[in-house]
């Protein structure tokens, strides 16, 4: 596995987590025949694994698009929503550093404003063909 | 069958069983050992050593020999479900299995004390009175394979004609019939059968006998009168999926019926996060890693979820299609 990553030109800087993944990821696309996609000197790891994602799990990568623009209305300066990357549960992970009453009052409307149903019916029902 | 060292256990030279069993192998060198132990886990053996060297160990058991399965392991939820353990590793090489690297050794054990692990299934009938249990045979090994040299299902037999609300379940890939052809069918034991596609049987499933043969000899049992089952378990995927499983059901639709089969369970491949490690390392081009496995929050490497949960309903539908029953299929280990 190290092996396809030390032949990569990998202009970036990488953590040992994002070489791991992007090790895993060149893998595959070494048993299925795939050319990876170059990496390009200005972009990040992050963006790179992300392109890799999309070229070999197009819809999965779609599935967690999906999920990012349902969490949207959860994010602000003050306030970051994430969920599951694994895409294994419909859990959301909140962040929320709040600095005066105003950012608390936006708080609140957002999650009340947060439909949560919808999130849990779109989780549940996630399905992708084989990709 | 030929093996290098044939390893007996002092305390298994006490059971009757051990010089029948020892007197069907051909080995090399025989050698007593005072605990097996001492030897099958005392320097780690690389998995892949089996493929040039072969021991046999007789051995007794101790410490558990029955253990509840995990959750959704068997077919019916209220009732409960435990595998006993009369046997460690296999003769097969498949590249998913998750005896690799389980042990720290290939070699194969078989247990002689089955009176004790008799006892044990007892004593769980006794502490669930009222609840139908399945005792599941071939975690550790493969429950038939090699069932004409062991030899032990005999006392299996008698103990579940005398106890009808256990159901014994033989799971396997051989297409060895020999013992079971001079048994009675039972209603409460069941032969179950690892099937897959026939292209993905051929690139993974190391050293088994063919799908086709595997059915065979479900259409051979069924004549004789034995109740069936299908584990669909590892799915692997590939781009021929839904043709391969289409095959395999009417395979099954056509020479065993599904009214002759008691369940179906659908599994997604599957692996503790150590076995994924050493599944790689011994098969590092294996087709098998060509998807992505994410580690779930049990700790287990699998497809991500929605990938998996489409490839079992499509299995599902398939199934459905060409007449299975729904409520014959479930889900392993979801």
């Amino acid at each position: 596995m190290d092996g396809i990553f030390a032949g990569m030109k990998i202009n970036f800087h990488t953590t040992a987590s994002e070489r791991r993944i992007i090790s895993e990821l060149l893998a595959i696309a070494a048993l299925r025949s795939l050319e990876p996609p170059p990496a390009v000197e200005t972009e990040t790891a992050e963006r790179y694994i992300t392109r890799l994602e999309q070229q070999l799990f197009p819809e999965t990568s779609a599935l967690r698009q999906k999920r990012v623009a349902l969490l949207a209305s959860l994010q602000s300066d003050f306030l970051t929503a994430h969920s599951d990357r694994n895409l294994e549960t419909g859990s959301i992970g909140l962040r929320a550093t709040i600095s005066n009453a105003a950012q608390y009052e936006v708080f609140k409307e957002k999650i009340n404003a947060f439909d949560y149903q919808h999130w849990f019916e779109h989780c549940e029902q996630e399905r992708t063909h084989a990709d | 069958m030929r093996i290098d060292t044939l390893y007996i256990e002092e305390a298994a030279t006490a059971f009757e069983i051990t010089q029948k069993v020892a007197s069907r192998f051909e080995p090399q060198a025989i050698q007593k050992v005072l605990d097996y132990q001492d030897q099958f886990s005392r320097i780690r053996k690389p998995y892949l050593q089996k493929r040039t060297e072969r021991n046999v160990f007789l051995a007794v058991k101790k410490g558990a020999l029955v253990r509840e399965t995990p959750a959704a392991y068997g077919f019916s939820e209220k009732d409960l479900h435990f595998f006993h353990i009369h046997a460690y590793n296999c003769i097969y090489e498949c590249e998913y299995c998750y005896l690799q690297g389980y042990f720290s050794s290939p070699d194969l054990v078989f247990f002689v004390n089955h009176d004790d692990i008799l006892r044990a299934m007892h004593e769980v009938m006794m502490r669930h009175e009222t609840k139908r249990i399945w005792f599941h045979a071939g975690e550790f090994s493969d429950s038939l394979a090699l069932s004409h040299l062991t030899q032990e299902l005999p006392l299996y037999w008698d103990f579940f004609a005398r106890n009808q609300r256990a159901v014994l379940e033989l799971r396997t890939k051989s297409v060895n019939l020999t013992e079971l052809r001079k048994l009675s069918p039972l209603e409460n034991i069941i032969v179950s059968f690892s099937l897959s596609g026939e292209k993905q049987a051929s690139a993974f499933d190391r050293e088994t006998p063919g799908v086709a043969q595997r059915i065979a000899a479900m259409q051979r049992l069924k004549e004789l009168g034995f109740r069936l089952a299908v584990h669909l378990d590892p799915v692997i995927y590939s781009e021929n999926l839904v043709a391969e499983f289409t095959l395999i059901t009417q395979q099954l639709e056509a020479m065993i019926g599904f009214n002759n089969i008691a369940y179906i369970s659908l599994g997604v491949v599957r692996f503790a996060k150590d076995v994924y490690k050493e599944a790689k390392a011994n098969y590092p081009t294996s087709q098998l890693f060509a998807r992505q496995f994410i580690q779930g929050s049990d700790g287990k490497m699998r497809y991500p979820r929605p990938f998996r949960i489409g490839i079992l309903e499509s299995i599902r539908t398939i199934l459905k299609k060409h007449g299975c029953p729904e409520e014959k299929i479930y889900f392993c280990m979801e």
